[in-house]
């Protein structure tokens, strides 16, 4: 991603001295401004962090993130140092939670200094309510033609922590935009398959389910898990089950849009994104080795696009996101994936990228889709 | 991936419900129509929906909508002001037919061009939605199955205009309201509250008075000769004054529940809950008033010149539970006026004799209208006599037999009838009865060849518009000789508007009519217009009479009046002469016509005929 990031640099260091001599080597190396990915088990203390970006005489921005993917590795305590080449280009949005039409206002404001862009890189608060309003707002501004690759940003252990450090200070419910006029391709795939289903959602607001097919969600939950799995599925089950049998909700031309169980309310269950009333969803399963071939299959796909477009493939700068629920499935075999990912891309190509909670990219039709479970792969040109 | 052309039954009642269930919502048109197309993208797998609605011209263009072609807004998602969609070939053609009415079917059409499938659904007459779709066309049996989805849309966005429709009139008509009030309750001139609101606040204040309260207070406040800057100056600058005054009365310290504009140059000052003690309350009201009329004083800096008004103000304390609060506004202006009539720049605080005395004025101009329709007033004859003691004339005094008081003079109702205007009517009534009177004299022949009857004239009634016209008609209606009256002014009324009364003065001489001024000598008439003043008779007044004989100063100045009388060619009456002393001086001094008690006493119609 050389005409977006002029360099890229892990500080592995865990020391406040550390990272600002990472951050000098960074401006030495002619960044206009810098990016900082920083895995939440680093061990800096993040308050002292906006006071060393003010040290800093380019403007900066840092987002926490589960983990950082460098080539085919995943760094959960290192801090990836991305030098920018555009000073106006990575510009903070905060609370995300406000009206549309505010929000609105704040993205015709930073569209106004980045006129005609053709693709943009998101890393907004994971874990905010304000994620679906604030992707159909950005949408509704740039329309279909931008594309947009994003993650969710946050904590590894999901706690509602700040995530988005500014030179002003630790931001929760926030979004970071890096515009880019370099041609952005994305591929998306993310491996899951139907084995229940259909069932209509007959009571859902926001990102809760109250009742499928006219029944209490919770525990229809639980029955077709257990006509699925046939046995009784136990109600402590559902923490260790959940992760692997998330919902995907039937679009006419798409894969599925997975939606990640992440908990309980009463009869109620949680997703990691929105799930509408009168939305038709499905039971979802995936095998590891499943999991790993759609990354192979996203990554594949997203050099052949390239190819087929640029014939070359030297110039082609890779940005990766990859759902932190999909490595706790996999345990382990999550290596498999990187791995996949990384043998699919050419070997000159770098890949940077984010351990998500939750990603966003383009459908098909141009909509910008928050995503569960789900590998987005990004490559500029 | 599933297959855009294959769908199942569930799958596609999931789609039309998730659709309709969206419709309706929400009331308002925009946010209805974006709710709506937001999951038209999700469910429907569009790249943008546009939504074009035909507006009629009485009808309120939303805010978010953009002007679309043939009288048509539209909205887009995601946003494009462009309508891009237009360019598409045939589209934008088909959408400018539609609107013009001369498309025939109200099916569902598609437009597709390679890899692009544009589904254009009409609702009715009233609009088209716009689906436009890459790549794969939507399942047969789907487009179908949205036409009913989107009858709803076009009920929906109907109910929706009608529903904005009614709140912007009912919008409109709060805001009417709110003027109509505003301007109810403000003066137009300073913006300033007006006595309606003052007592609407003080209506309000008695009302609600709790126990325990303090006392509160009406600041009645007064510009001093304001009419002065009018009339010199112009009413521009005397509003300019009036606007420039209101800005800086404002009591901004003090619990206010009222500044108003009450009337051309008064304003009024409600205070509430000043102190439990009326001593106090008293005390501090009296201090805030100096401090408004210091204010007041500063000079009025306009455009090009500097302008200086002093104030006076009435004051009335009161307790809110007690007083009725036309009774305060009363007390106020009563008040006022006290502190004016006492000099000007002066503050009064009202007392209960004010009241009595208001009472009284009130209940005696009540009487003396009654009087006047039952035929109360008389009129008293006082002669007027040569040297030799004949009867020349008569001076008409009004009288008025009052039911329960007995005969009362002029002196004791005259000034409220001035002050209430029924002044006006009362001098037609003299007039009248005057001519009633001469008929009768000449009919009797009792009534000596070249004899006059005078009949008094107020300022008010002589400087009505058409008072020359109101005289003439009822002499001819009388059917005397215009002759035989003799109009009697007083100085005071002349110098009022000297041209106007020169002018009336010429109009009333060329009918007949003779015109002699009344207290001469005591209005510091001008020589250089005394001249111009068509005048036969000059009235020497009582005050240098009465002791002619002894006083050198009354004699020089009666000896003036008669010299000057002389040099205009006018003659000469001596009123009150009571003393034979005082007759003889005159008549040496070269006075020859006389009234007073020394020969007549003012008298009824009956005793008069009986002189003769």
């Amino acid at each position: 991603m050389n005409r977006v990031f002029s360099s890229v640099q892990l500080d592995a260091s865990g020391t406040v001295a550390g990272l600002r001599d990472s951050l000098q080597a960074a401006v030495g190396q002619g960044a206009k401004g810098l990016l900082l990915l920083i895995g939440s088990s680093n061990k800096i203390d993040l308050k002292q962090l906006p006071s060393l970006l003010r040290e800093i005489a380019i403007p900066a921005v840092g987002v926490v993130v589960p983990g950082v993917l460098l080539q085919d590795q995943v760094y959960e305590d290192g801090i990836a140092v991305c030098g920018l080449t555009s000073t106006s280009a990575a510009t903070v949005v905060p609370n995300i939670n406000r009206s549309e039409q505010e929000l609105n206002q704040d993205i015709q404001q930073i569209l106004g200094v980045n006129p005609n862009p053709s693709g943009v890189l998101i890393v907004i608060d994971g874990l905010s309510r304000g994620v679906d309003n604030f992707v159909t707002t950005l949408h509704d501004c740039i329309g279909p033609d931008v594309q947009v690759i994003g993650a969710g940003c946050g904590h590894r252990d999901f706690s509602l922590q700040p995530n988005v450090i500014t030179t002003d200070g630790l931001l929760s419910n926030a979004a970071l935009l890096l515009f880019t006029t370099m041609e952005l391709v994305t591929s998306v795939s993310h491996g899951w398959e139907p084995v229940e289903g259909p069932f209509l959602v007959t009571d859902a607001s926001d990102n809760q389910i109250q009742q499928i097919n006219y029944q209490p969600a919770f525990p229809f939950y639980l029955d077709i898990l257990a006509q699925h799995l046939g046995r009784t599925v136990a109600v402590e089950e559902f923490s260790a089950l959940a992760n692997h049998y998330p919902f995907g909700m039937a679009q006419l031309d798409s894969e599925f849009l997975v939606r990640d169980p992440v908990n309980r309310v009463g009869n109620a269950i949680v997703f990691a994104g929105a799930v509408p009333t009168n939305a038709m969803v499905y039971l979802l399963h995936a095998s590891p080795n499943d999991l790993v071939e759609a990354a192979g299959t996203a990554a594949t796909d997203l050099r052949s696009r390239f190819s087929s477009r640029y014939g070359q493939e030297a110039s082609l700068n890779v940005f990766l996101i990859d759902c932190i629920s999909r490595r706790m499935v996999m345990g382990e075999e999550y290596d498999d994936e990187l791995a996949i990912i990384r043998r699919c891309l050419p070997n000159n190509v770098s890949v940077l990228g984010i351990l998500s909670i939750g990603e966003i990219a383009n459908s098909h039709q141009g909509g910008i889709q928050w995503l569960n479970k789900t590998t987005v792969i990004g490559g500029l040109a | 991936m599933s297959d855009s052309r294959q769908i199942d039954t569930l799958n596609l009642i999931s789609i039309q419900h998730e659709l309709a269930m969206n419709i309706g919502l929400d009331p308002q048109l925009v946010p209805m129509v974006r709710r709506l197309m937001k999951v038209c993208l999700r469910r429907l797998s569009v790249r943008r929906a546009y939504l074009f609605l035909r507006i009629d011209e009485d009808e309120l263009l939303p805010a978010e909508a953009t002007p679309g072609p043939e009288n048509s807004v539209f909205f887009a998602m995601p946003a494009d002001r462009q309508a891009e969609i237009l360019d598409t070939p045939q589209v934008g053609e088909w959408i400018v037919d539609f609107f013009r009415g001369s498309l025939t079917s109200a099916e569902v059409t598609l437009f597709q061009f390679g890899r692009q499938f544009v589904y254009a659904y009409p609702l009715a007459d009233n609009g088209v939605l716009l689906l436009d779709r890459s790549n794969t066309p939507l399942p047969d049996i789907l487009v179908g199955a949205l036409t009913p989805v989107f009858e709803r849309l076009r009920q929906g966005c109907e109910a929706a205009i009608k529903h904005e429709q009614i709140i912007h009139e009912v919008e409109r008509r709060r805001v009417a309201e709110r003027r109509i009030q505003h301007l109810a309750f403000h003066d137009d001139l300073t913006g300033l509250p007006n006595r309606r609101h003052l007592l609407k606040q003080l209506n309000q204040l008695c009302e609600r008075h709790v126990a325990g309260q303090g006392h509160c207070a009406l600041i009645y406040l007064g510009l001093d000769n304001f009419s002065d800057i009018n009339e010199s100056l112009g009413y521009q600058i005397g509003d300019a004054v009036l606007g420039a005054i209101s800005k800086r009365i404002v009591l901004a310290d003090e619990k206010l529940a009222a500044t108003a504009r009450l009337d051309g140059d008064e304003f009024g000052f409600l205070i509430t809950d000043l102190s439990t003690e009326e001593s106090a309350a008293s005390e501090r009201v009296v201090t805030l008033t100096r401090w408004l009329l210091l204010q007041i004083e500063q000079p009025c800096e306009l455009d090009d010149r500097t302008v200086s008004v002093a104030a006076s103000a009435g004051i009335t304390v009161f307790k809110a539970d007690a007083e009725q609060p036309q009774a305060v506004l009363s007390h106020g202006r009563s008040a006022l006026r006290r502190a004016k009539s006492l000099g000007r720049n002066t503050i009064h605080l009202h007392d209960t004799s004010l009241d009595e005395e208001t009472s009284q004025r009130l209940s005696l101009d009540y009487d003396m209208r009654s009087a006047l329709k039952s035929g109360d007033f008389q009129l008293w004859l006082q002669p007027q006599v040569d040297q030799q003691g004949r009867i020349i004339g008569a001076e008409t005094l009004i009288r008025w037999n009052h039911a329960e008081k007995g005969l009362l003079l002029p002196n004791s109702f005259i000034p409220m009838a001035e002050k209430s205007g029924f002044i006006v009517p009362l001098s037609e009534w003299v007039l009248n009865e005057a001519c009633r009177l001469i008929k009768l004299l000449n009919d009797q022949a009792v009534w000596p060849a070249g004899a006059k009857l005078g009949v008094n004239l107020s300022a008010k009634q002589f400087h009505q518009p058409d008072f020359v016209n109101r005289v003439l008609t009822t002499i001819k209606e009388r059917n005397v000789s215009a002759e035989q009256i003799e109009l009697e002014l007083t100085e005071r009324t002349l110098l009022d508007n000297v041209e106007e009364a020169i002018e009336k003065m010429q109009q009333l001489r060329e009918a007949g009519l003779q015109i002699s001024i009344d207290d001469f000598g005591t209005g510091y008439s001008s020589l250089a217009y005394l001249r111009r003043l068509p005048i036969n008779r000059v009235k020497i007044d009582r005050a240098f009479v009465a002791n002619i004989d002894s006083s050198t100063d009354d004699q020089a100045i009666v000896e003036v009046i008669i010299s000057i009388a002389r040099h205009f060619d006018m003659q000469v009456i001596a009123e009150g002469i009571d003393r034979p002393e005082a007759l003889q001086t005159l008549v040496a001094m070269g006075c020859h016509q006389f009234q007073g008690f020394l020969f007549h006493r003012p008298m009824p119609l009956e005793s008069f005929l009986e002189l003769s």
